[in-house]
């Protein structure tokens, strides 16, 4: 009888991929870490260190404060609106029905698109005059909620979001549909012969056994969110005034200035902010699996 | 015999290899200038000028058309940061623009060149900072201010007005018929500045005069601390909340009011004087000849002070790979011919001595307020810090009607922006 050894790979093999790891990660993560503390600007010759001063500049603008808060209410309302409209298409298309492929590829592809375009094509139906949207309400006869969706501050933020679950929905879909087809047949035809009632399936067997999926889509959801950029800079680019500004846009503005070290200050907020939100939720969804 | 053929082939094969190489090195020779200008400059009069600078040099300009409006700048400045010069570019009028680039280390330096000498005197002064001139003036001198459609002023029976409160009746009037009394839209779709920068020189400068701006400049004076700009911005959300400005007042875009302006619906437009040619260009030049008129902010007591917005500037990184053509380009653009061919197709205020130019009725206005010396040059161009994020500002002022958060960033943003170009003072 022969016993089998286990042999470890030299860790210089791990030398390859770390410096890759080094140079295009933490190389520019530590040197923006280091920028952060400066005054770091376009028109300085020389970076000084500053310490807390950036940060200090951060907090005593209204501009980032708003920035700040419009991200959490972007982040947490996108989060719960995208995994309620994902879950309920995923039930749906998680009975036997005609056409069901078609349907799952078709609510999946306007992730597909990149986010710039479908900022451009929902600035056309946005249109408050010649807009799909407000044309479709005015032929439903309910043109008394036809509004200026991008330019009056009251939906401005709300017209951003709904465009970003319209996007993303059919990601999540795809996430718990994974989910639902794990389940063993077995416990639908118990709870069956029990005589359990869909709600009482769903709160029984679905909801509990699809918590994997859900833990994976609520924190990639969050941290997504939170980096917003794109879809508000092509939307409202922060208007009107500032009340779709969010952190990366007000990034944006900074480094367009030249003004390098505080940009870089405000991206380590943003990082700071996803890891602070990010975490808890993650150690809290994966002790409700491990519970389950 | 076939040692002949096998040697004759060999020669017209390596004939035929090197002769594509000999046309490459003739080809690195030739230079292709890159010429970077806003994406809503009017392209024809430098298309024009850069046919004839081909035909005489062989040397070829490349147009590149960036964003327009102050993401232009930021994109400049970017570029300048990589050290991916253009070879020329357009930029504003003024001299932050050299304190925005670094002139002394990055742009060429004209100030001893022949070419200032084709230059108005008044210009060289508004180009000179220091003694030293790095930006070759091109365009021409206009105003921002309001221009108004002269047919609907007929039809409700009105004059320009003689003072503010004449203003006001004249906008009470067209909204009582039907009309859009005051718009303003600029191409990003973010408008709202031309109200309180045309008012300036009719409220605020009266009131801090020019010794009030040189504290401004050397941020001795706070933003906050001018009621009359308050006044201005009060006088602007009061219009709005009566009606008087078209309905989605956040978000008129320039496309529109021209073409409500030229559609005979808009009374009066709130413009920089790029509006004339974008009209022309739209409903010919008859229209702009026969429709257009144009009158400055009125204050409460006259007609008020015309806003100058001197003409933009050509500006050449020395760092640049084709330094010596690209500056030669410029001598050419500013020879007599080709700022005749400019002020033919960009009608205005002319900036170079020699050239010839016709101006449009609402021009011949604003030149009558220069020659009364009742006029002023936009007060953004006589600072070197800039009032950054306005329009958003006034956004917010249009959104919550709270003038006094309005001023106060608005100087939070000036002294910020001066202190990030390391302006004295700030």
């Amino acid at each position: 009888m022969t016993m089998e050894r286990r042999q470890n790979y030299p860790y210089w093999f791990l030398l390859p991929a770390f410096a890759v790891f080094a140079l295009l990660y933490l190389t520019p993560t530590l040197t923006g870490l280091y920028y952060s503390f400066t005054d770091w600007n376009i028109n300085k010759k020389t970076i000084d260190f500053v310490g807390l001063e950036n940060f200090r500049s951060l907090f005593s603008d209204r501009k980032m404060v708003a920035a700040l808060w419009h991200t959490l209410i972007y982040a947490f309302a996108v989060t719960v609106i995208r995994n309620s409209v994902g879950l309920g298409m995923a039930l749906v298309l998680n009975v036997k029905m005609r056409f069901r492929n078609l349907f799952r590829t078709v609510f999946f592809l306007p992730y597909m698109i990149s986010p710039l375009i479908i900022g451009y094509l929902f600035t056309a139906i946005y249109h408050p005059a010649n807009g799909l949207l407000n044309m479709g309400l005015k032929g439903a006869g309910l043109g008394v909620f036809a509004v200026d969706w991008l330019n009056d501050p009251r939906f401005a933020l709300f017209s951003a979001i709904m465009v970003d679950v319209w996007r993303t929905s059919g990601f999540a879909m795809v996430i718990y549909l994974a989910g639902l087809q794990m389940i063993p047949g077995e416990l639908y035809e118990s709870a069956s012969l029990d005589g359990a009632r869909f709600t009482q399936t769903f709160r029984h067997i679905m909801f509990p056994l699809i918590a994997p999926s859900l833990t994976i889509n609520l924190v990639l959801s969050l941290i997504g969110t939170m980096k917003v950029f794109v879809m508000i800079l092509v939307l409202t680019n922060g208007g009107p005034g500032y009340t779709t500004e969010v952190i990366n846009t007000y990034i944006m503005t900074e480094f367009s200035l030249g003004l390098y070290g505080l940009g870089t200050a405000a991206n380590l907020v943003l990082t700071a902010l996803i890891v602070l939100l990010g975490f808890p939720v993650l150690i809290l969804l994966r002790k409700r699996e491990v519970a389950l | 015999m076939k040692k002949g053929i096998l040697l004759s082939a060999l020669a017209a094969l390596a004939l035929a290899m090197f002769a594509p190489l000999g046309a490459v090195a003739e080809g690195q020779k030739e230079v292709t200038l890159t010429y970077v200008l806003q994406n809503t400059t009017k392209t024809t009069a430098v298309e024009a000028i850069f046919a004839a600078y081909k035909a005489k040099t062989g040397v070829s300009v490349e147009i590149q058309a960036l964003p327009a409006g102050e993401e232009y700048g930021r994109l400049m400045q970017t570029r300048f940061a990589t050290n991916d010069y253009p070879d020329l570019f357009e930029m504003d009028p003024g001299t932050k623009q050299y304190i925005k680039f670094r002139a002394d280390e990055t742009l060429y330096d004209w100030t001893s060149d022949p070419v200032i000498k084709r230059i108005a005197a008044s210009t060289v002064d508004f180009q000179t900072l220091d003694g030293k001139i790095y930006g070759i003036p091109w365009g021409s001198t206009g105003s921002m201010g309001v221009y108004y459609n002269k047919a609907v002023f007929k039809a409700i029976g009105k004059t320009p007005p003689a003072k503010w409160g004449d203003l006001v009746g004249i906008a009470k009037a067209a909204k009582a018929v039907g009309y859009i009394p005051l718009y303003e839209g600029v191409k990003t779709g973010w408008p709202l500045q031309v109200f309180s920068l045309a008012g300036w020189t009719s409220f605020v400068d009266p009131a801090i005069g020019d010794a009030g701006v040189r504290k401004l400049e050397k941020n001795e004076l706070r933003l906050n601390a001018i009621p009359a700009l308050s006044d201005v911005l009060k006088r602007q959300y009061d219009i709005m909340k009566a009606g008087y400005v078209q309905d989605n007042a956040l978000s008129g875009t320039y496309e529109e009011q021209q073409e409500l302006f030229g559609q005979g619906k808009i009374a009066m437009s709130l413009q920089i004087p790029g509006f004339l040619s974008a009209l022309e260009q739209k409903f010919g030049k008859q229209f702009v000849i026969d429709n257009v008129g144009w009158f400055p902010m009125p204050s409460d007591t006259d007609t008020g002070i015309a806003t100058l917005t001197p003409a933009g500037q050509i500006l050449v990184p020395r760092l640049g790979k084709n330094v010596e053509a690209a500056v030669d380009l410029v001598r050419f653009m500013t020879e007599k011919a080709n700022v005749d061919i400019l002020y033919q197709n960009m009608p205005g205020i002319p900036v170079y001595l020699e050239a010839s130019a016709s101006l449009y009725p609402a021009q011949e206005e604003v030149l009558k307020y220069v020659k009364a010396n009742k006029a002023k040059i936009n007060v953004q161009n006589r600072l070197s810090s800039s009032f950054t994020d306005y329009p958003k500002i006034l956004q917010a002022l249009f959104i919550d009607g709270n003038v006094q958060a309005a001023v106060d960033l608005l100087d939070e943003n000036y002294r910020k922006t001066g202190k990030a170009r390391a302006l004295p003072g700030f």
